[in-house]
């Protein structure tokens, strides 16, 4: 009975051990394969208020986020198309999150007051097979500034966490 | 001498035609109207989001034409869109507050001139979708005075560009 249970648990902890190294070496082979990045407008979860306006903030910001890693020979918008369509990644996204927050509130009070918040998750595909290879959950916020910081730049914020995923998942 | 010099002088003037109060007013109403028809210019209007190399809330000229829209700052056009490549255009109402003044404001009374910053003031945005020569989908939001957004709605459709209203409950 207690060799039974042995050997049940080291067949399941050979099983995790292998699940493990298959996905590093899926991680390791998407390191450096990728040249170029197609940065698809993301949608809007149902029943989030975001102003249209915060979304072509957001997809502009995410174009010049991914641009200034300097990882990516081409950056590429909705609809063109790469140089090299094996070696593309794609960008897409879904906003679930929408705090408007305060500006007001952040300058006449502070202290985290009048916050404002995005959260999107997003997938990094594969563009031509389109295997979806990594995804997360991401946020941007706005908490303080000058005179309270503007509301909308949490986009910017949440375009530099997702350039900053991209970098440390697609290159050493 | 003097007298037929003068003379002569006076009558080169009118024949070309600047003195002449009726040839001028004749062709007056026909540059208004040309200038009219073949351009919109709303002055001092925000950049809020797309145009590269643009800060963001900074102002210039948005001039509309029947084939293009053009972003102008100064004499320096920051970008022209064809209107054929606009694929729609969608006109919501927005807010911005007195930045400057509160920040005048703020500093002219020691920090109590800051609770300008709960005043804003009404302003027409409006989103464009268009493509650009890559056939890559771009977007663009301005800001414009409520009485200029009017304007601009009417000459895009004027001119066939596909423009939207928001749903309802939506700013």
């Amino acid at each position: 009975m207690v060799r039974n249970k042995m050997l049940l648990s080291i067949i399941c902890l050979l099983a995790v051990a292998s699940a493990s190294a298959n996905q590093k070496d899926t991680a390791a082979t998407v390191k450096n394969k990728y040249k170029g990045i197609e940065v698809v407008r993301f949608e809007i979860k149902d029943g989030v208020q975001l102003p249209p306006d915060y979304l072509i903030t957001l997809t502009e910001e995410l174009v010049k986020q991914m641009q200034e890693t300097k990882k990516f020979a081409e950056v590429l918008r909705e609809g063109e198309t790469p140089a090299d369509q094996t070696s593309a990644l794609k960008l897409t996204g879904t906003v679930t999150e929408f705090k408007p927050g305060s500006r007001a509130k952040r300058y006449l009070i502070g202290f985290g007051a009048g916050k404002t918040k995005i959260v999107a998750h997003i997938k990094f595909v594969d563009r031509a097979t389109g295997e979806v290879l990594f995804e997360d959950d991401v946020d941007g916020k706005v908490i303080m500034g000058g005179m309270g910081g503007d509301s909308i730049g949490a986009t910017r914020g949440l375009a530099k966490e997702v350039a900053k995923v991209a970098s440390k998942q697609f290159f050493k | 001498m003097r007298k037929a010099l003068s003379i002569w002088l006076l009558a080169a003037w009118v024949s070309s035609g600047v003195g002449s109060p009726l040839q001028n007013n004749d062709r007056l109403p026909e540059i208004q109207q040309q200038a009219t028809t073949e351009r919109l210019t709303v002055p001092k209007v925000f950049h809020i989001a797309g145009i590269p190399g643009v800060p963001r809330n900074s102002r210039g000229d948005l001039i509309l034409t029947s084939g293009d829209l053009i972003f102008q700052q100064g004499k320096k056009q920051r970008v022209s869109v064809p209107l054929t490549r606009i694929k729609k255009a969608l006109f919501v109402s927005g807010e911005r507050h007195y930045e400057r003044a509160t920040y005048a404001a703020a500093v002219a009374t020691f920090g109590i001139g800051a609770i300008l910053i709960t005043k804003k003031h009404k302003v027409d945005t409006f989103i464009l979708d268009y493509t650009n020569e890559r056939g890559g989908l771009m977007g663009m939001v301005l800001q414009t005075e409520i009485k200029d957004g009017s304007k601009c709605r009417e000459w895009l459709s004027r001119f066939g560009v596909q423009v939207e209203e928001p749903q309802s409950g939506a700013k």
